[in-house]
């Protein structure tokens, strides 16, 4: 009897075309990630059509890449699984389509990812998840602290009320003239600077909410009046300030989380994870309070197929599977989601 | 031996299945806007009617452009991974080449598509070949170009002409099949 259960994911959510062959939601048994990032960085940021081009050119060619370092064919998979939601919907359509052929060429089942349980499921490649666990996700789209009962078993404790903290880490980048991708480039200028610009605290309350617009607001406002009062801006200094701002709250808004449900996993997700400032906090925070924390490898972090196939084992172990109707959505309510999976 | 033909560029969905080269059946379906969710059922339902599998394509001929940018890129990426995956020829035919080639009056021809904002026009000689680069008209400069040329717009397709044309093109490896935009994007001009 086969017991191995081989995934072959496809994630083409933003700007990079992924796919991967995962064994039992924890192996990566082959992975090929083409990145447009120079391609989009002529341009200031990524531009939701030229990423959808780009994903038809390449699709054939990751698929063979995979195959080849997998050493694998289509036929020796157990099923299919895509980033459905959220995304760019041009450029998440192209990997649902891909999929949905392979899923028809070779009559393997088709399985629907959200992304964002990608992220979060980017950990179970190097470690063992363990549950009841606290599971902070920081992307482009998302800050959100939730607490996970088991694999599918979610319950979202807060959530952004305005901007995610990577939209507010690529609009600050902007403001200060880095380029595109602007979190990275925040954080390596934030190594030549110090913490000296006085700026406001995210939201100075007890709850599980989240808000960025308002430290956003601050360093817009303080380089805007400088610029008019004809100062110059120590922008390694403000990338510092800014960066210890909305990493502290992050820091102090899991502190409370833990001190309220004393559960003793953490798990860090997302794009914004790999900002090392953030994993260094969130790593003596844990410390502090004898937290086992996970983190994905910085291979992991950014958007990869990879964490697909891990999100999918346990959807294929309860067979959820979709049909050849499945369409791609570019935002999803992550509370009502949760509420589904768990009646799974 | 079966022929798929994959046309997505407009709302107006075209799977067709030849047999040796004669129109065997087909799925035509007005899609506005939802090709994501109709596209894969529609050509599981031609697969089922006609009793055959993917294996059972001989090859493949796609329609790639110009037209709605989402309908030929969805064509395009379904007829890329059938082809590669099923390891078949897989020729490309331009939606105004398909017009061409269905319109039986001799001579040279201007063929337009149009879309949402304008047109996307070509010139054909009589063997309906392309005589110079397809290029985009706005709406507003449509009438003024009109006024030269007798331009045709609407021809009822010829699916057996089509077909015995797709003969004469050369297949091409499936990584290198792209959808044909011809219109450039905002961040390009």
């Amino acid at each position: 009897m086969k017991n191995d259960i081989y995934i072959l994911a496809i994630e083409t959510s933003c700007d990079e075309t992924s796919m991967a062959i995962v064994k039992n939601g924890k192996e990566v048994v082959g992975m090929s990630v083409l990145t447009q990032m120079d391609t989009h960085a002529n341009f200031g940021g990524v531009v939701p059509e030229i990423a959808s081009r780009m994903h038809t050119e390449n699709i054939t060619m990751v698929l063979e890449d995979t195959l080849q370092k997998a050493k694998m064919s289509v036929s020796d998979v157990d099923a299919i699984a895509v980033t459905s939601f959220p995304g760019l919907l041009g450029s998440l359509l192209v990997g649902v389509e891909c999929a949905k052929v392979l899923s028809m060429v070779y009559q393997k089942p088709l399985i629907s990812v959200n992304h964002t349980m990608g992220h979060i499921f980017a950990n179970q490649l190097e470690n063992d998840m363990t549950y009841p666990a606290l599971a902070l996700i920081v992307s482009g789209g998302h800050t959100d602290l939730v607490k996970m009962n088991s694999a599918y078993d979610i319950e979202v404790l807060g959530s952004t009320i305005d901007d995610s903290i990577g939209e507010v880490f690529d609009k600050v980048a902007r403001v200060l003239g880095l380029s595109y991708p602007g979190g990275p480039n925040i954080e390596k200028l934030a190594r030549e600077g110090e913490n000296t610009y006085s700026l406001p605290k995210a939201m100075n309350d007890q709850s599980y909410q989240f808000s960025f617009s308002g430290l956003k607001s601050a360093v817009i406002n303080l380089v805007h009046n400088e610029e008019q009062r004809g100062n110059s801006i120590r922008k390694a200094d403000l990338a510092c300030s800014f960066q210890t701002a909305a990493v502290d709250e992050l820091v102090r808004k899991v502190k409370i989380a833990l001190e309220n449900t004393g559960i003793q996993e953490f798990i860090l997700a997302g794009g914004v994870s790999a900002n090392q400032y953030l994993r260094g906090q969130m790593e003596q925070l844990m410390a502090d309070y004898h937290v086992h924390f996970h983190v994905p490898a910085f291979k992991y972090c950014t958007d990869n197929a990879a964490m697909i196939g891990a999100a999918a084992y346990p959807l294929y172990l309860k067979k959820q599977f979709a049909g050849y109707d499945l369409n791609a959505q570019s935002s999803f309510d992550i509370k009502a989601y949760m509420s589904i999976l768990k009646n799974l | 031996m079966k022929t798929l033909y994959i046309d997505t560029h407009s709302d107006c969905i075209q799977f067709l299945l030849f047999s040796d080269g004669k129109l065997q059946d087909c799925v035509i379906q007005d899609a506005s806007c939802h090709h994501s969710s109709l596209l894969m059922p529609l050509l599981d339902q031609l697969f089922q009617r006609a009793k055959i599998v993917p294996q059972d394509i001989h090859d493949i001929i796609v329609v790639n452009g110009p037209g709605s940018f989402t309908g030929i890129r969805l064509g395009v990426t379904i007829a890329k991974t059938f082809a590669y995956t099923l390891d078949v020829p897989i020729r490309v035919m331009s939606s105004l080449l398909v017009k061409a080639v269905s319109n039986g009056e001799k001579g040279f021809h201007w063929f337009a598509e149009k879309e949402k904002n304008g047109y996307f026009v070509g010139e054909f000689n009589d063997s309906d070949e392309l005589l110079n680069d397809y290029f985009y008209i706005p709406k507003s400069e449509f009438a003024r170009f009109q006024e030269t040329r007798d331009i045709i717009l609407d021809v009822p397709l010829n699916y057996e002409a089509i077909y015995q044309y797709s003969r004469k093109i050369n297949p091409i490896n499936p990584h290198n099949v792209n959808p044909l935009y011809v219109k450039l994007i905002e961040v390009q001009r």
